[in-house]
């Protein structure tokens, strides 16, 4: 019963044209009234409209402390394996709380965290729920703020795994999923390769590039002289995943290749120098002169 | 011209030869080193920004094939093999994908179809018609232009090779330009106005089917692939038979009426005996055999397929595609005592199935690696052009250049190749379906009617002597010119109409 008004109620927020933070709001309501009704509804035999109702006044503001306007990932690749990720988050705060965000990996290694350009040393805990989340206890005023991490990720990509495979390329994929009921704006990831190595082609992504799409979600570009792919979610709704799968090569390429082409064009103009040579005498008919225009 | 010199047979597989001349020649011999250097350059150069290596390598390998099909160094099925070779070994597409090619439906409808036009032929269906058109209708000018171009009508949607309409009706067009007393040796306008619009009527119906040319298979097949829109047989012919019908008419008044004014006395016919000769052989062939009963039966059948290839869902349950329906016409004419065709019948000219498999890897590589929108994106902006623009002034540039591209490059199939991926690319560039610029793109791929030059059947009509470069020029140019401006009116209209254009 409840579940079956949870959904009715999501569906009519998502036919509404509400606003992005009128719709998180409801959302994070229905989010909580999700998760708890398992717990309560074996036990309390009341109408069912009324714990709704209790449970959306109790935990608005627990849940909705705060929503998060832009977050722009950017991970740059190294060749020993590890990944140096930035990550700038701004939000809206009601206060003292834990700011909560899906990130790609747990094995990370904090350097460097920023509230509104000010270092914080405060202990941060990741949480595995098949999603990865960072967990970042704040003691902020209300208002916007705007929140910079540097961590490193360690053994972000299995060389071994990754390749190579037919033509000395690799294989890799990486997605961030949105678990929260907390609409994020927009979600900006920035995927930057080592030096030399660049991108084959881009595989998968999320959003999907779709066959009409007028351009593909993703763009490839140059970030301080290396190869980097960039892709955005906006907005990233609750079980949103933004991320790429791609091939990616080192750059470099044989030069021998122009030693075998000055071969064949040197021995080409010589075995067809006829083809030139006396205009008023009847030219050896090659195979190709039997080929009509189709 | 003596009209017991007629000659019916035509074997598509084998490639007819053409002397090159001193200029092609030299193009040929610089050709091959052009094309290998513009694919070194490209490939070695570093990996352009907004560019995959998997788009580099198809762009250098696509610009070198592309070199190599307008020079000829190599014949082009050659060239579409080294395509692939090249796509293959530089990782430009995956093997799978290159070789895959050759079972797509685009490749099996060509060889399909040939394989039902060959039952034309064994069973001189095409033969007896053309005869009978020639008999029934030779004894006024105007009626026996018209009953031409009704029989090319009658043939494009059966035949996709514009050669073997060209062949198979060529020996009636000369007994019957005889009788009007237009010959090589001393044409009159006769004549002309017969051959060309003959040359017109091959090519512009062609526009009409999507079975009428290699290209429109093609080009259906890009905008299924890459604009994701299934266009179906029946789609095609309403939306591009009708315009073909009225260029066509428009053009069977033009020439005779003020291009090429026919003298009275020869509006009339002058040789005595050239009816009584195709009497003898429509005579001779005896009655309708039941060869071209079956013929008939299975041409009729498979037409009724495609043409109502959108109602089949509620009438099956199922779909029967253009390939199917086709598959279904070819396994009824190879079954013994039912068919009429033997596997050694069966006409297939393999040099376009290969070239058109090489040509169609080479596109698809350049459009799944995103290569054909980055060229495309780069060019629009480069000349500044953004989504801002006014549809209309995208689709008249877009038609004018297709229409008259036929000037600069000669292969339908390869125009189809180069151009409607660029088509599909500037619409999705600009934020419109693709179809709405792809398909009426698409349609004017076959009108080859300007020159000689620019298509088989134009040169081996032109060497009946019965007209001249210059008559090709000018009733081209016009009847191109008029293609551009119903096609302009069509967009607005008739395309808007069915949903095509916005």
């Amino acid at each position: 019963m409840i579940k079956y008004i949870i959904n009715n109620i999501d569906n009519f927020v998502k036919s509404k044209n509400f606003n992005a933070k009128t719709h998180t709001t409801i959302r994070s309501a229905i989010f909580a009234v999700s998760a708890m009704k398992n717990t309560f509804y074996n036990f309390i035999n009341i109408n069912k409209i009324w714990i709704i109702a209790f449970f959306f006044l109790i935990n608005y503001q627990v849940i909705n402390a705060y929503s998060i306007q832009n977050i722009n990932n950017k991970i740059y690749i190294n060749e020993n394996g590890t990944a140096l990720v930035y990550f700038d988050v701004d939000f809206q705060s009601n206060g003292q709380e834990i700011l909560q965000i899906p990130i790609s990996s747990d094995n990370i290694k904090m350097k460097t965290m920023l509230l509104d350009s000010e270092e914080l040393n405060i202990p941060v805990k990741i949480e595995n729920n098949g999603v990865f989340i960072l967990s970042i206890p704040l003691d902020c005023t209300q208002g916007t703020h705007h929140l910079e991490l540097i961590y490193i990720i360690n053994n972000f990509i299995n060389w071994q795994e990754a390749g190579p495979g037919e033509f000395k390329k690799y294989e890799f994929e990486t997605y961030i999923e949105n678990p929260f009921p907390t609409l994020i704006d927009t979600f900006s990831m920035s995927i930057i390769l080592p030096e030399g190595w660049n991108y084959h082609k881009i595989t998968g992504s999320e959003p999907i590039f779709k066959k009409k799409d007028p351009k593909p979600p993703f763009i490839l570009s140059k970030s301080d002289g290396l190869s980097c792919v960039s892709i955005d979610r906006i907005p990233m709704e609750y079980r949103d995943k933004i991320g790429l799968e791609f091939t990616f090569k080192e750059e470099k390429k044989s030069y021998s290749i122009i030693f075998i082409s000055a071969i064949l064009i040197a021995l080409y103009l010589f075995f067809f120098r006829n083809l030139v040579k006396n205009d008023n005498k009847k030219v050896k008919e090659s195979n190709n002169s039997k080929v009509s225009k189709i | 011209m003596n009209p017991a010199e007629i000659n019916f047979d035509t074997n598509l597989n084998v490639i007819p030869k053409r002397p090159k001349s001193k200029g092609e020649n030299r193009l040929k011999y610089i050709g091959f080193p052009l094309g290998l250097i513009l694919f070194l350059i490209l490939y070695l150069m570093p990996t352009p920004v907004g560019l995959t290596m998997e788009g580099q390598v198809a762009i250098a390998s696509f610009v070198a094939a592309l070199t190599w099909w307008i020079t000829e160094p190599f014949p082009t099925y050659a060239t579409s093999l080294m395509l692939m070779a090249m796509l293959t070994f530089f990782n430009g597409w995956s093997e799978d994908k290159v070789l895959g090619v050759f079972g797509l439906e685009v490749i099996w409808l060509n060889i399909l179809a040939f394989i039902l036009s060959s039952t034309l032929v064994k069973s001189q269906l095409a033969k007896r018609f053309a005869l009978w058109i020639g008999i029934k209708f030779g004894h006024s000018s105007m009626t026996i232009m018209g009953a031409f171009i009704l029989l090319q009508l009658f043939l494009a949607p059966f035949i996709p090779a514009t050669t073997a309409r060209t062949v198979m009706v060529l020996p009636v067009m000369l007994v019957i330009a005889s009788i009007y007393g237009s010959t090589s040796e001393k044409r009159n306008n006769f004549g002309v106005n017969l051959f060309m619009q003959n040359l017109q009527g091959i090519s512009i119906f062609s526009s009409g089917f999507i079975t009428g040319s290699t290209c429109n298979i093609v080009a259906a097949a890009f905008i299924f692939e890459m604009g994701g829109h299934r266009v179906y047989y029946s789609e095609w012919m309403i939306a591009m038979l009708p315009i073909t019908i009225i260029v066509m008419g428009i053009s069977l008044w033009l020439g005779p009426k003020f291009l090429f004014k026919i003298k009275p006395e020869n509006q009339v016919p002058k040789l005595k005996g050239g009816f009584d000769v195709m009497r003898k052989m429509l005579h001779d062939m005896g009655k309708f055999s039941i060869d071209e009963a079956k013929a008939s039966g299975v041409f009729l059948f498979v037409l009724f397929l495609w043409a109502t290839d959108r109602y089949h869902m509620g009438w099956f349950g199922f779909e029967i595609s253009a390939v199917m329906a086709a598959l279904i016409g070819v396994i009824i004419v190879f079954l013994p005592k039912i068919g009429l065709l033997k596997w050694n019948d069966a006409d297939i000219p393999w040099h376009v199935m290969i070239f058109s498999a090489g040509a169609y890897a080479g596109g698809l590589a350049l459009f799944d690696s995103g290569a054909a929108r980055w060229v495309v994106g780069n060019a629009f902006d480069m000349i500044g052009l953004n989504g801002s623009l006014n549809f209309w002034v995208v689709y008249t540039v877009i038609i004018t250049f297709a229409m008259y591209a036929h000037l600069f490059f000669t292969s339908k199939t390869m125009r189809s190749i180069v151009m409607i991926p660029i088509v599909i690319a500037i619409a999705q560039q600009m934020g419109y379906d693709p179809v709405s610029l792809a398909l009426p793109a698409a349609f004017t791929l076959t009108w080859v009617i300007t020159l000689p030059t620019n298509a088989k059947p134009n040169l081996i009509l032109y060497s009946t002597g019965q007209f001249s470069i210059s008559d090709n020029l000018k009733y081209g140019l016009s009847v191109a010119t008029i293609g551009v401006i119903v096609m302009l009116i069509a967009g607005v209209t008739w395309f808007r109409w069915l949903g095509i254009t916005p």
